[in-house]
This record gives structure tokens, sequence and C-alpha cells, in this order.
């Protein structure tokens, strides 16, 4: 008992298929077993009756044949009579009696004249009693019935005596039948078990690997489409699924906003940090700029000359770096204009040099200038991002090409999927590392998308050549051809006329020019650009401050003033706004190391950057202020 | 705790109970002799009248009412024909019997003795049944196919045979004795043409008549013989007197009551009378005759 309680504790215990299997299968066992013990039993009440009622209407049939004989006490008449019947088939036994039991014909023919003793027997002395079943002995059934003549008048009894071996083999076979019937039906119970255990728990594995899968951060939905129960759950929980990956991507879009906005506060801070510096910087390269230029015109060694040529290249180029450091610190793209690819590209290398670190770096920019409409600082941010990827995915060893190409273009973008054919420039940036995993391609323009996992990088760095890239009308492909992946980056082709256009064309600067207020906080930097504009023609007054310089415009008359923009007390802007509010009606051009600080006004003609080149500044000052009348 | 396996215990139980078995029984003994207390009845054989089943309808209440009478069991026993009768008369297996006159002189020879006969001799004549218009002669009978009971049939074949001789007919020259075992079926062969004549006695006419009257209206009585002796009632010589003496007394006093009556009408007799070896006289006479004249008797 104990077994079979853990059996089917066992069994019960197991999974919900393994409890349908177990439980279909045993209820068909026990009912099927039932039915067959109940069947086999009916059949063998049957076999009983109708051998019974055969013995019985046997008996009946001598008894029917049998009164003349047994009236004359014809012993060959009875014995025709009851051979007639010997000779159906299991019959063992037939005879004819006389009231007082005396056998009057046997099937044995030694028994006739004997008498019958037995208690069964004796039995049938009794007056009445009709055709009857006495029993069973040895095998048989026996039957009498009363030899009666027409007028009623008993004249003995007729017993047959049929034999019930066929209906045990007859049994024998209905059971070895019943057991085998019992075994199909079972094995066909457990196939039809398994069938609907297959049918029912394929569809809620199904649905239980969909969980799985949401669990493990996928976007999958149920494709258990069925009537009944199950196709009903498989609904809800594609309901339920449907409302998981809504609350999961707004969870996303808010850690993604989330990060913008840190990233943007960082951004912003930093930006502030890289302006403030920036302006500094240019005011001191603006001073030394000034002075270089002052030392250059005056001296007259060439070594000297050529040391402060070298000077003055390495403030522009300061001033440069300090302008993407500003452009940087604004956030947004400048103004898009001419910018030749080939001093982009020559650029980067100076950047990306410190970085390589085993790394080859191979530049192919042919003698032919590449011209593209774009921004030079996000031009150059573009190349560094792909670059620092390249050298990142190579890990220390391998090589990056870095080519301009320009030529009738198409194909697919990667990162907008817009199909285009155009002439356009390319810088083409490759590298021979391991490749992007085919199923990240699609993915690695996604803002904070990284390959990197948490070993650096934000996943920004392709988001913004994306956004930088399109916002010039251009596209990026995305090659990977075996080991080697092949960013191009694809601009719209300019010319250099273009370039030209876009710029003031510059009067040449000849002689004395006009009366100059310049307006500095910066004794250095003011003091220095007074001498080299002095020296240019303009006769210049300096003020260190926004009130001295109102109160020097109203005591003398100017032709053009140059502000710097961030003064302490009034800056460039209120001067201007004083100025034009006293009506003084010369140009006003502001000057500051951080223009895009300076928000729009009519007050002034135009900003200008900090360090300035002082050829382009006098001849602007020219334009705006020479000759007034 | 768990109730399925009892549950399903009782299930099975329940199913295997719904079989009602037949109740064993022993094998039948055997015995040379009887059960204590079992008594053999007396025999009452009759000679074949009739066939089985009709000689119990006629005979039956005649047994019962000399068991009553007597106290004495008795079973009357009918014979298949009429030489099985006889040879019950000549192995002595029957204790009373009333077989017709030639059997009761032939049993004399075995050991019984006549006691009483049926009356109405004067009905003891054997008739020669015709299909109506066809044997206007006995002569007509001549190289005919006529049918009998038996050989041995007084009444029914011999007294008949002699009236044929005394015409001039002897059986297998003038014509073909047909001996068809009882007397329903010498009439029977009659009334289906297939013999021109067919001898029996009254009784069996009228029992015929009565159960056949479409199939007897066609037939007649061509021709009768003159009575002689009616059947003897006769007993083994073993049987006590006292007993054979009571029967006598009931069957002599049958036709004293409605019931007699109601008895011997089935027999179509009047009444039963005393009998005894001289009686039959007349029979051992006949026998002589038709000896002589028919055949040997049997």
């Amino acid at each position: 008992m104990s077994s079979w309680r853990s059996l089917a504790r066992l069994a019960w215990s197991g999974s919900l298929r393994t409890r349908l299997v177990v439980g279909v299968a045993g209820v068909h066992a026990v009912m099927m077993t039932l039915f067959i013990i109940d069947f086999v039993g009916r059949q063998e009440l049957f076999l009983d009756e109708t051998t019974q009622r055969r013995a019985t209407g046997l008996a009946e049939a001598v008894a029917a044949s049998s009164p003349s004989w047994v009236l004359a006490h014809d012993s060959e008449g009875l014995a025709e009579v009851v051979g007639g019947v010997t000779r159906e088939p299991g019959v063992v036994e037939a005879m004819v009696l006389s009231p007082e039991l005396r056998v009057l014909a046997h099937s044995d023919a030694k028994r006739v004249g004997a008498y019958l003793t037995d208690r069964l027997s004796l039995g049938l002395k009794a007056p009445g009693g009709g055709a009857r079943v006495l029993g069973v002995r040895g095998g048989a059934i026996d039957a009498v019935a009363p030899v009666v003549t027409a007028t009623g008048r008993a004249l003995g009894w007729a017993r047959v005596s049929v034999s019930t071996a066929d209906n045990e083999v007859a049994m024998q076979i209905a059971t070895r039948d019943g057991v085998v019937y019992v075994g199909f039906a079972i094995l066909v119970g457990v196939g039809f078990a398994l069938l609907l255990a297959h049918g029912l728990t394929r569809d809620l594995r199904r649905l239980a690997d969909t969980a799985e899968r949401v669990r493990r951060g996928e976007t999958v939905r149920s494709f258990v489409v069925r009537a009944d129960e199950l196709g009903r759950l498989a609904t809800g929980v594609n309901a339920m699924l449907d409302a998981i990956v809504a609350a999961r991507r707004r969870d996303e879009e808010r850690a993604v906003l989330e990060i913008q906005l840190r990233q943007a506060q960082k951004v912003e801070a930093l930006g502030r940090l890289a302006g403030g510096v920036a302006h500094d910087f240019n005011n001191m390269l603006t001073a030394i700029l000034a002075h270089a230029e002052l030392a250059r015109e005056t001296a007259s060694e060439p070594q000297i000359r050529s040391d402060l040529d070298a000077i003055i290249s390495a403030a522009r180029r300061a001033a440069g770096v300090a302008g993407q450091v500003l452009a940087f610190s604004r956030g947004r793209a400048a103004q898009p204009s001419p910018i030749d690819l080939g001093a982009v590209v020559a650029e980067v290398k100076l950047l990306v040099r410190p970085m390589l670190s085993g790394v080859t770096l191979e530049v192919d920019a042919p003698e032919d200038r590449y011209w593209v409409v774009g921004e030079r600082s996000g031009l150059v941010q573009v190349l560094m991002n792909l670059c620092v990827n390249a050298i990142h995915a190579l890990a220390g060893r391998g090589r990056i090409q870095v080519a301009l190409l320009s030529g009738q273009v198409e194909g697919t973008c990667a990162s907008c999927h817009e199909h285009f054919a155009a002439e356009l420039s390319e810088v083409r940036v490759c590298d021979d590392g391991p490749g992007i995993p085919a199923e990240s391609l699609p993915r690695i323009f996604e803002p904070f998308y990284s390959t990197r996992g948490g070993q650096g990088g934000s996943g920004l760095g392709l988001s913004v050549v994306h956004g930088l890239v399109h916002g010039w009308g251009g596209h990026i492909l995305v090659e990977r051809d075996g080991g080697t992946t092949r960013f191009r980056v694809l601009l719209p082709a300019t010319t250099p006329a273009v370039e030209a256009a876009l710029r003031p064309s510059l009067p040449a600067v000849t002689g004395p020019i006009g009366r100059l207020l310049l307006v500095d906080d910066e004794p250095l930097v003011g003091q220095s650009m007074a001498r080299v504009l002095r020296r240019r023609g303009w006769a210049v007054t300096f003020e260190g401050d926004g009130a001295s310089a109102l109160a020097r415009a109203a005591q003398e008359a100017f032709d053009v003033v140059l502000t710097d923009y961030s003064m302490p007390g009034m800056n460039g802007l209120e001067l201007a706004r004083a100025l034009k509010e006293s009506g003084f009606s010369a140009p006003i051009l502001l000057m500051t190391g951080n223009p895009g600080d300076v928000p729009a006004s009519t007050d002034i003609v135009m900003v200008l950057a900090k360090p300035p080149d002082l050829d382009e500044l006098a001849a602007l000052l020219a334009v705006h202020g020479a000759s007034r009348p | 705790m768990d109730w399925t396996l009892p549950i399903a215990t009782a299930l099975v139980g329940l199913v295997a109970a719904c079989a009602q078995p037949v109740a064993d029984v022993e094998p039948p003994a055997y015995s040379a002799m009887p059960a204590p207390g079992t008594v053999e009845p007396r025999v009452f054989g009759v000679h074949p009248l009739h066939n089985p089943r009709r000689l119990e309808a006629v005979f039956g209440p005649l047994t019962d009412r000399l068991q009553r009478a007597t106290g004495v069991p008795l079973r009357l026993e009918a014979s298949r024909s009429y030489q099985a009768f006889e040879d019950k008369l000549q192995a002595r297996k029957l204790d009373f019997a009333l077989p017709n006159p030639y059997q009761t002189v032939q049993a004399e020879a075995v050991g019984y003795r006549p006691f009483a006969k049926m009356g109405d001799d004067e009905r003891f004549f054997g008739i020669l049944l015709t299909r109506k218009g066809t044997v206007p002669t006995i002569e007509s009978l001549r190289g005919k196919r006529i049918a009998f009971p038996a050989p041995t049939a007084l009444a029914a074949a011999m007294m008949p045979q002699l009236l044929l001789a005394q015409a001039g007919l002897l059986p297998g020259r003038d014509y073909e004795a047909v001996y068809v075992g009882s007397q329903e079926s010498s009439i029977a062969s009659v009334a289906s043409g297939e013999v021109t004549a067919a001898s029996t006695w009254p009784p069996p006419w009228d029992a015929y008549r009565q159960q056949h009257p479409a199939a007897s209206a066609a037939l007649e009585v061509a021709f009768r013989t003159h009575p002689l002796v009616n059947n003897g009632v006769v007993a083994r010589d073993d049987v006590p007197a006292q007993l054979v003496q009571r029967i006598r007394a009931e069957l002599l006093a049958l036709h004293e009551d409605a019931e007699g009556r109601a008895i011997l009408a089935r027999m179509n007799l009047s009444r039963f009378e005393s009998a005894d070896a001289a009686t039959y006289a007349p029979v051992r006479s006949f026998l002589a005759t038709f000896a002589q004249s028919v055949r040997p008797a049997p």
C-alpha cells in the first residue's frame, strides 16, 4: 500500500503533462478493467443462462416425446428418444425416470432399470413441479421436465445434463480477449492522453517560453491561436505582455530622458566652463596675436620674423581649438559653411595620434581639395567619433585607414534607411578589427546603444554622427567586408566658389581710415589691438570699461565702435544700447571670445570672434566705419 | 485516508456480486434397489385398443378408480403393438391385463387367469369399412388390398378374415392382407384410399367418427361379423387373490355409480362382467375354426 501511495504521489506531483497522462490512463484503465470484469461476468451469466435454458429445453423435448413410450413402458422407444437428445452437442447424460425414480431409459444403457437414490433426485418424488434446473454438477447443468399426459397425469421425469465445458472455454476466450482489450484500451488511452497532454502543454510551454523571453528583456508576443481556454489565456498573456512592453518602453524612455538630461546638464556645465576658459583663452590669444603682429611688423631680422610667424600660426591654431571648444560648449551646430575635408582630416589626424597606441593610422588625402557643406568642429567630431570607435575595436592592434573620395554614390543610408543617389564627397574610415556583429548593425545608431558593454563609451557617438551628418544633408553607409568595417560619411559636395560667396568681400586697406573707439576691459588686449589698428590707419581711442567709453563717445565723434562683450559693469551690448539711446549713430561691432553667448541685437552690426584675424578685422572696420561723412 | 483503492475494490465486488451462479449439486446416485419407502405399482396392461395417449385417456380414469379403491398403486401400461403386448404377457411383466379374447386364451398358458371381462358381447364383432358405394358385394373384395390392425386382433382381424374365408376369400390368395399396426391406422388407410377395405371393430370406428366426421362420412360399414366374447381381464397367478377379488368387485360395480358410468362411457361399454376360463370356450372354438379355415393361429 505505501509503495502504491508513493507511486501515485510521485506521478501526481510531476508535470502537468505527467498528471494528464497518468490521470487519463489510470481512469481509463480502471474503467476498462471494471467494464471487462462486468462484461466477463455478464458473459458468464449469459452463457450459464443459455446452457440452463438449453438443458431445460432439451429436457422438455424429451418429456414431450416420451408420454406414449412411458405409457407403454417401451424401453426401445424411450431409448430412441433419449438417444436423439444425447446426440445433441454438449449433452453428457439424458434419462427418463418413472415417478418412482426408476430409470426407464438412459444415455448409458447400463443404467436402465436402476433407481436414483440421491437426495436431489428424491425431491422429484414430490408431487407437482415443472421444468427446472436442478443445479450444476461436475461441469454440467442438470435440468428436468415432467413427463405428463394430455390429461395432466404425471408419468415421470425427463432429465438432461448439458456440459458447461464449452462455457468455460468460451469464458477463457472472453477473459483472454478482455485482457487484450483492456491492454489495448489502456494503450489507446495513454496515446490519447499523450496527444491531449502534448496539445495542451505544447502551447503552455510556448506561453512559458514567451514569459521567460519577456523576463529576459525581449519584446515578443505569444502566437498561440486557439479557440479554447488556452487561446483565451494566450490572448490575456499577450495583453499583459503589451502592457509590460509599454511600461518597459516608458521606463526606457524615462531612463533615456534622464540620461539625456544628465548628459545635457553635464554638457551645459562643461560648456559653461569651456566657454569661460575659451573666452579668457581667446582674450589672451588676442593679446598674443596682436603683440606678435606688432613685433613681426617691426622686426627686421628674418629669424625673428620667422619665429613670430610661428607664434602667430600656433596662436591661430590655438584659437581654432578654442573655437571648437566653444562650438562644443554651445551644443548646437554652427551655420553650415564650405569646409575643406582635407583640413578636417589633417586636424583629426593630429588629435587622434596620441590615442593610437599600437594602431596604425593611414590617411589617404589627395592633393585635390574636397569641399563639403558643413561645420568644421562638427566634422571634426564626426571623424573623431569614427576614429575613436575604430581604435577601441582594434584593441591596440590593427590599422585604420582614412580616405577622401568624391563621385556618384548610390545606396541606402545605414542610419536613416533612405535610398539616395547623388554626387557626393566622402570621407571613409576603415579598420581591420573583428567587425560589428550582424545582429548589432541595425541598432548602432540608436542613442545609448553600445557594443562595449560597461567598458566605456556612452553609446552616443554614432548617434551624434547620425544627427550631424543628416543635419548637413548627408548620409552614412556601413559596410562589412570580411574583417573590415567601413564607415562612409557622404556629404553634399560644394566648391570654393561657394565659399567665396559666403564670405564678405573685404576692401583693401590703404592709408588713414577713421576714428575708432576701442573698448575692452583687458588692458593688455585692448592696448595691443589699439596699436595694431593704429598701424593700419585707424585713430584709436581705447577705453577700459563701458562707462568710460560712453563718456568718451559723448565728448568725441567716432566713425565706428569696437567693443568687447564680456566686461564688468556694463557689457558690450549694454554699452551699444546706451550709445544708441544717446543718439550715437556710428556702427558698433561686438567682439567676444565666446560668440555663442551673445544674444541677437539690432544695436550692433556684427559679432566678431576673438582672436580676430587682424587683417580681416581691419577690413571689416573699414567696411562699416571708414570714411563716414 | 486514500479512498481510491477501497472504492475500486468495492466496485469490483459489486460487479462480481451481480453474477448469480447456479448452486453446485451432487451427481445422481444409482442403485439397484429403490429408495426406502418406495412402492412399485402394480402394472395394468391394456392391449393396443388405441394408441398409448388415447389409451391413457380412456383407461387412465379406470386405473385411478381401481387404485383408489384398492389402495394399491396401479400403473396403466400401453404397448406399441399387439406383438409387444403379447410379449409382455408371455414374459409375465404385467400384473393385470386387459387382452383381447384371443390373447386371453393365449395368456392362460403362461399363468394368467381371467377373472372378469368387458360386457356388451353383442358389440364384440368385426366390421369391414369401405368407401361408400365402392364394394357392393363381399366378392368385390377379391384381388383387393384390405387393411387389418394385426394378425392377432380377434375382432378386427381374425373374425373378419373368417367371414371372408366363409365367402371364399383367403388372405394372400384372394386379397392382400395389410397389417398396419393399430385400429386407427387401419381406418385411416381406407379413408386415404390406400386400401379398398379396412377391418376394425366398433369402439375404434365410433371414436374415429367423433374425431374425423368429414373423413368418416365418406366411409361405410360394408360388412360385419357375428359377435363373440368380449375382451377379458386377467391377473397373473402370483398376484394375491384378495387383490384380484377387490379389483373384480370394483370392476363389476363400476356401472353402479356416475363416476363408474363415465369411465365405462369412455370405453363405449355398459359394464364389466364376471368371467373365468370357461367363459372363453367359444373363443377357443373360434380359434380352431379359424385355424382350419383361414390360417394357423399365431
